[in-house]
């Protein structure tokens, strides 16, 4: 049991935020310029689950809340409702998770889905009972499945390439 | 060691979490702002936009070129056929720049004729395109050019050939165009050649639907549509596109301007029709004046509702 040096934790929070501010530049990159009926998954999202039940000390709270809220304001969301939401759902799935005895990756895989789900319901349902005109619930719904199919590949890039590791909360009991 | 950590987590704990809790108190009250004051929001949005997007641009231009090369690359392999079919289309363009040559000529001997003033006014700004909306609920772009080039809300932004959207959110040094597909775009058209009045609204499709057409039976597919002007919206007589009719038997429009290329476009630069306000001096007899002494009231009422 070795305490992760503060260095380490450091380089992590930069190399998360600069990935971020890439994923949420592609997304910008004038290349979609028609109509898309088949929806990108949203990176950034599987980066912040992915990062926070492996390693929550890269990712604290209020870094994730300064990213997601640029990203609304930048993809001209309704500032502020999709990032709630996330970060709601992440702790949520946090608590879940240290709680729960089943490390299996396939517990993970699940927990991360059933997240995925209620956020983008949780959204469309705020959205709809707030009068927003809502985007449309298909679209929404399809991104959701890509999320949840592209989240092992997601798992597998930051382990192997960012050396994010093992859950490490459920030993120091940190959560959020 | 694990005690140490957990001493520590203790002590923090609290401060965490009314942290978190202010956070999401922020965002959600943030979100509640927005739906009551949502113009002074939308102009914070638009700041952040203006300082973020254009100090990224050494970035997502090569990322962007590099992106388009390789897309090219793949068009290279169809080459052959690609080729052919240019070769048809353009034996039939020859035909329509011949017919295009007499019209322009006889276009200009009769302006030459009439002595017909064109309206100086539509001049425009060109600008390129930066980034997207980046999601594929809301079709925008972002172009490079903002207030301190002189653009305005509502102008309308063109392509070559044809209205691509809107401005809407204007920074100092970006402003966004919303696109013709946007769900939010509605846009006054007239179908050409049956004069009837519709409107192109946007349905994140790739040829919105045109709705409230006054007679139907008179629009048939293939007609052109083009902007009215009605509301002072647009200027009028821009080309949107033409009307086809999909499957399911509703009208839809086949953009003119090419979506997907969109690097530049051109803002045309629209102030609006003056509005001709008051009674004009000839119509105005002084005589009626002094004589209808009750009616003063009743004038001034006039120049009064007629100046607002």
């Amino acid at each position: 049991m070795s305490k992760i040096p503060s260095e380490r934790i450091w380089i992590n929070r930069t190399i998360f935020t600069t990935l971020s501010v890439f994923v949420i530049l592609t997304n910008l990159m004038p290349l979609q310029t028609t109509p898309q009926a088949w929806p990108w998954p949203n990176i950034l999202l599987l980066l912040i689950f992915c990062w926070s039940l492996r390693e929550p000390n890269f990712v604290p709270v209020p870094l994730v809340t300064v990213i997601l809220l640029m990203q609304d304001l930048l993809l001209h969301r309704p500032p502020g409702l999709l990032s709630g939401i996330t970060i709601i759902v992440l702790i949520w799935i946090k608590i879940i998770t240290a709680s729960s005895d089943d490390k299996s990756f396939l517990a993970e895989w699940v927990r991360v889905s059933l997240a995925f789900a209620a956020i983008s319901l949780i959204y469309h349902l705020l959205l709809s009972l707030s009068l927003v005109t809502t985007t449309e619930l298909r679209i929404s719904l399809i991104q959701t499945i890509f999320n949840i199919c592209i989240y092992p590949v997601i798992v597998l890039v930051s382990h192997h390439i960012f050396r994010v590791k093992r859950p490490y909360f459920t030993r120091s009991g940190r959560v959020i | 060691m694990s005690n140490d950590r957990q001493t520590q987590t203790d002590y923090f704990a609290p401060l965490r979490r009314l942290i978190t809790a202010l956070l999401l108190l922020g965002l959600f009250g943030l979100f509640v702002l927005w739906r009551i004051d949502g113009p002074r929001v939308e102009k914070f949005r638009v700041l952040v936009i203006d300082t973020f997007v254009p100090s990224f641009e050494w970035m997502l231009r090569p990322m962007t070129s590099v992106v388009k090369l390789a897309q090219d690359y793949q068009s290279y392999e169809k080459l052959l056929e690609q080729n052919k079919e240019l070769r048809r289309e353009l034996q039939q363009m020859k035909s329509w720049k011949e017919a295009a040559l007499q019209l322009e000529q006889e276009n200009a001997r009769l302006l030459d004729l009439s002595q017909l003033r064109l309206d100086s006014k539509l001049t425009h700004v060109s600008g390129i395109v930066m980034a997207d909306s980046g999601s594929p609920f809301r079709q925008s772009v972002l172009l490079n050019i903002g207030s301190r080039d002189g653009i305005q809300d509502g102008w309308a932004a063109m392509d070559g050939l044809g209205l691509v959207g809107r401005i809407s959110g204007v920074g100092s040094s970006t402003s966004r165009v919303l696109l013709l597909t946007d769900n939010a775009s509605q846009i006054p058209v007239i179908l050409q050649p049956s004069g009837q009045d519709a409107i192109v609204m946007g349905d994140n499709s790739f040829a919105p639907p045109v709705e409230f057409i006054e007679n139907a039976d008179l629009v048939r597919p293939g007609d052109r549509i083009i902007t009215s002007g009605e509301g002072g919206v647009l200027p009028a007589g821009l080309l949107v596109g033409t009307l086809a009719m999909d499957p399911n038997g509703r009208l839809r429009t086949r953009l003119a301007a090419d979506y997907e290329r969109l690097e530049f476009l051109k803002v045309l630069r629209d102030y609006g029709t003056e509005k001709i306000d008051g009674l004009g001096s000839l119509l105005k007899r002084k005589d009626s004046l002094s004589s209808l002494s009750n009616s003063t009231d009743g004038s001034e009422s006039v120049d009064e509702a007629s100046s607002e």
